[in-house]
């Protein structure tokens, strides 16, 4: 019983090691693009989340608070989709999009750079050149974005359990692996997990409430949830900013937090910061 | 026969891992120390062996030849050791000195920088202040030394088969995927996988022999065995050092055919 998030580089196999994993265990899989559609239904107006993951750090510059709706939305879609505690993700971002989350096997695949131009010539009818120059991109996009966004290196080994070299090793069997080590008391889905996974969904979702609502929607949120009391702590928005819109007071955030269904108290503090950074 | 390799910082449980994974599989422990022990039966000190593995190359190293040589020398032990038995060797460089092939593992494990300053402290008896140190130098030192010999990354977790993180899991658990692995792995004794071994332990002491004998021992070349079938590339400093590559290799047991054709004469001053 866990949680596992896939990363990869584009034509490394992600998607049939997936399907492998959810089939061998009996999992749910859940990709990116029914994700994105799960966050829409959030209330997350579709242009806003629409094709942005692939957007250069550059353009997120600009976008600001629109990109916070939108991480805020996923996390809480994908936090909604983890509450059973099963889950294979195979999409963008999974493992810090979820924190330190209990019972998460982070697992990245690499493999050799000729096995994926290979791929990408036969899937995308590339010429060798082509293919080369896609993956390059599309890596090179995805380092900068998880950089920008996250502040993490997309490739380092540290932000992930276990990274599979599928130079000499198959599909099959990086997937006997993965099914092998969720038999680990560690990854026991216990009540307190499960306690866990509700109070990090429900969290997100006042996130998301927060983040949606227009009179909030310019200021970062952390959010703590103990079964349905929450506790928010406020920060102000990014500097560079020109114009700061007004912050809405503590009543305010309080009664848009309220609104969320499962949300049973809740405490604002707008002076404290929590120390963990949060999207 | 195959061979599992672990690579680590200092202080990160590898050897604690490799003891798991030999009770586990049935394989034997190898570690730096057999290895160099073995190599110094030719005659060099092991001190200087073990300097030759653990010190980057300086700038100005007069001695990069000697460098070359000693780690011809461990090779050769390394894949001597690793021929005809199931091991585990959680000693330097396993995974550079042995080639990558279906016959090998290569693990690498990570642990959180806590994890090793508790052990370091520990075992070494050191403050946390000089078990910080101590892990930055060490891992400084050896992210040089494989970059000088070998080109690459330590880090860079392309070099590996498994990188397995011990932020959430204890070595204990971290055990199990590895195992599955190699149990999974074309580590069932398989033809191939024992040709491979077979082809670097020859081509290892083709390149030791010819490191250890006088009118050759200042080359540096590179070898592949294939079957019994040997060849051998690099360059030679006078003509005459041709009839003795021929020499020296044509008497390394093991070997049935030469081929010099990529043994280039030497160049014009």
């Amino acid at each position: 019983m866990a949680i596992i998030t896939i990363s990869r580089g584009s034509m490394s196999g992600g998607e049939a090691f997936a399907e492998c994993l959810a089939a061998t265990l009996g999992y749910p899989s859940l990709s990116r693009e029914v994700l994105v559609e799960a966050a829409a239904k959030l209330g997350v107006p579709e242009e806003v989340l629409r094709g942005k993951i692939e957007h250069s750090a550059r353009f997120w510059e600009r976008m600001t608070s629109d990109r916070r709706i939108y991480l805020v939305a996923l996390q809480s879609a994908l936090a909604d989709a983890c509450l059973s505690g099963d889950l294979v993700y195979h999409g963008h971002a999974g493992h810090l999009l979820l924190g330190d989350l209990p019972n998460v096997l982070r697992v990245r695949l690499i493999a050799p750079l000729a096995m994926r131009i290979r791929a990408a010539m036969e899937r995308q009818e590339l010429s060798y050149e082509a293919a080369r120059e896609y993956i390059r991109h599309v890596d090179e996009e995805r380092i900068r974005w998880t950089k920008f966004v996250y502040g993490v290196d997309w490739r380092d080994p540290r932000n992930y359990d276990l990274v599979i070299n599928l130079r000499n090793i198959t599909i099959e069997t990086a997937c006997t692996i993965v099914s092998g080590a969720l038999t680990l008391p560690a990854y026991e889905t216990t009540d307190e997990v499960k306690k866990k996974l509700r109070d990090f969904a429900l969290g997100c979702r006042v996130k998301v409430a927060l983040a949606a609502n227009a009179g909030s929607r310019a200021m970062k949120f952390t959010v703590r949830a103990d079964d349905g009391r929450v506790e928010v702590f406020g920060e102000v928005a990014a500097s560079g900013v020109l114009v700061q819109p007004a912050r809405p007071g503590e009543e305010e955030i309080r009664l848009i937090a309220k609104t969320v269904e499962g949300v049973k108290e809740v405490a604002v503090n707008l002076r404290k910061f929590a120390k963990f950074a949060d999207t | 026969m195959a061979v599992i390799t672990i690579s680590r910082g200092s202080f990160s449980g590898g050897k604690m891992l490799a003891e798991c994974l030999a009770r586990k599989l049935g394989y034997r422990c190898v570690d730096r120390d057999v290895i160099v022990e073995r190599a110094a039966a030719s005659g060099v000190s092991q001190h200087e062996l073990m300097d030759a593995l653990l010190k980057p190359p300086s700038f100005l190293d007069r001695f990069q030849h000697k460098k070359y040589v000693y780690l011809t020398l461990i090779q050769a032990a390394l894949a001597e050791e690793v021929r005809s038995d199931r091991v585990v060797y959680h000693g330097n460089a396993g995974h550079l000195l042995l080639k990558a092939g279906p016959h090998l593992l290569r693990v690498r494990i990570i642990a959180p920088l806590e994890f090793r300053l508790a052990m370091a402290q520990d075992r070494l008896k050191l403050s946390r202040h000089e078990a910080h140190a101590y892990i930055e130098k060490v891992d400084q030192e050896r992210k040089k030394w494989t970059h000088y010999l070998y080109g690459v990354d330590w880090g860079d977790p392309a070099l590996y088969d498994l990188v397995v993180n011990l932020e959430h899991v204890t070595i204990q658990d971290a055990c199990d995927p590895v195992a599955i692995l190699a149990r999974k792995r074309c580590f069932q004794l398989t033809a191939g996988c024992q040709s491979a071994l077979e082809d670097l332990a020859l081509a290892s002491r083709v390149k030791a022999s010819l490191a250890m004998n006088g009118p050759t021992s200042d080359l540096e070349v590179e070898v592949a065995a294939n079957q019994g079938s040997v060849s051998v590339k690099g360059r030679l400093f006078a003509v005459d050092q041709f009839a003795e590559v021929q020499n020296v290799v044509l008497k390394v047991p093991g070997v049935a055919n030469l081929n010099l054709d990529q043994l280039s004469p030497p160049n014009r001053a």
